[in-house]
């Protein structure tokens, strides 16, 4: 191509509506052509004002720091000295051996983490009364309340585990009965201060006015039955202590 | 900027196999074209464009080149542009490489700068790689990730664009004066 028809082709150059392979010979023809490239600066197109930010001049040392940097040996700050404490030598260890000893340690970290979370998340609360019992179990099972008492497991809720049992107490003809197999386990539970909890949820329950009197009355005795173990409880610690 | 990928290919091959004179070679061409994309892009001062500029080729001659599926100088523009885009954030805009130019040069310069970074950061990337650096719409489509019916496209649209800014601009100063 000479130079007649690049300066007739120029402005659909600028105006960049050339096909590629035209595009591309006249932009090599104007990195030769002084001429060429002065006409297209006359031309006043706005593509090549553009073209113009380009041709400023570069920083001196550019292509110098450049190199500088890529022939720079990387991996020298990527290691680190050990020494041995008896022979006192030291010795270069590659810093990946950190890095892969800091992602186990950070793996093992998490994996006990947990294991500790699912351990206590399955830990079952003591006063459950109602699940393992040998007598209100079945009792229980007959009357559909599996559900509240595994809702009361779920949730820690003893005002629902009481709910059961007065339940239980309820379907049965003799809650007497009930009572007496319920003293033994408040008197085991209250080692771990869980009838004092217990104690809380009867009374909350015995606030509940939809509760019938026979139930109201049940509870009542049981709560009488906690506080006077309670009381026992109490004097026994100070035997314990006087000794 | 010359981007002949045989070329491009046969320094690299060169430079995989320890020949420092392929490292300069590649250095030469490339460095012009990433430093004006940086300066340019960000519109950030000379200083910044130069730091890019060094930290981009060190980021991709670090590269493992065995597992590059692209040319290098792809490569390169892509680490500029993705610098860049970080340093916009910080919003500063300067003309300090227009000072050393005379006035009726240093005018229309600075003005064709100030409507181009008026453009959204996309829009600046494809007017500068196919207006200042005369890349082929297939080399653009493949550093901005899209098609070349779409670089092609976009182009055209961020030209008419600038063009407009460029027209704001001078109205402005019209009315100034």
């Amino acid at each position: 191509m000479n130079c007649q028809l690049i300066q007739d082709k120029m402005k659909s150059f600028l105006d960049d509506l050339l096909e590629e392979s035209e595009y591309q010979e006249i932009r090599f023809h104007l990195e030769e052509c002084q001429a060429c490239a002065a006409y297209a600066s006359s031309v006043g197109s706005l593509s090549y004002k553009v073209k113009e930010l380009g041709q400023l001049p570069l920083p001196q040392d550019l292509a110098q720091t450049i190199l500088f940097e890529a022939k720079r040996p990387k991996e020298a700050s990527a290691t680190v000295f050990t020494q041995n404490i008896i022979t006192g030598k030291t010795r270069e260890m590659p810093v990946f051996i950190f890095r892969w000893a800091t992602l186990f340690l950070v793996l093992m970290i998490f994996l006990v983490s947990v294991f500790l979370f699912a351990g206590i998340a399955s830990r079952k609360p003591t006063m459950n009364v109602l699940e393992h019992h040998p007598v209100l179990a079945p009792k229980a099972e007959e009357k559909n309340l599996i559900p509240t008492v595994q809702a009361s497991y779920e949730t820690g809720n003893l005002a629902l585990d009481i709910q059961a049992i007065v339940d239980t107490a309820a379907f049965n003809a003799t809650n007497q009965e009930i009572l007496d197999q319920l003293q033994p386990l408040l008197s085991r539970t209250y080692e771990d201060a869980g009838s004092l909890l217990l104690l809380d949820g009867v009374d909350r329950l015995i606030k509940l006015a939809r509760l019938d009197p026979d139930h109201v009355s049940l509870l009542q005795e049981l709560k009488g039955i906690l506080l006077q173990y309670q009381e026992s409880h109490a004097l026994n610690q100070k035997k314990v202590e006087g000794l | 900027m010359n981007f002949s990928p045989s070329d491009e290919m046969d320094l690299v091959g060169r430079l995989r196999s320890g020949d420092t004179k392929a490292l300069e070679m590649i250095v030469e061409r490339f460095h012009k074209p990433a430093y004006f994309l940086a300066l340019h892009l960000a519109g950030c001062d000379k200083n910044k464009a130069y730091e890019i500029t060094v930290y981009s080729f060190s980021q991709t001659l670090q590269r493992n080149f065995n597992a590059m599926s692209e040319p290098f100088s792809v490569a390169l523009l892509r680490c500029v542009i993705s610098r860049c885009r970080d340093a916009v954030l910080a919003n500063t805009f300067s003309t300090s490489e227009l000072t050393d130019l005379p006035v009726e040069k240093k005018e229309p310069l600075r003005i064709v700068k100030e409507a181009l970074f008026g453009l959204s950061f996309e829009d600046r990337v494809l007017l500068l790689l196919r207006d200042q650096q005369n890349l082929p719409y297939e080399q653009i489509a493949w550093i901005v990730g899209s098609s070349r019916k779409d670089a092609k496209q976009q182009t055209f649209r961020a030209r008419h664009k600038h063009r407009e800014k460029v027209e704001a601009v001078l109205n402005r100063a019209r009315f100034s004066l």
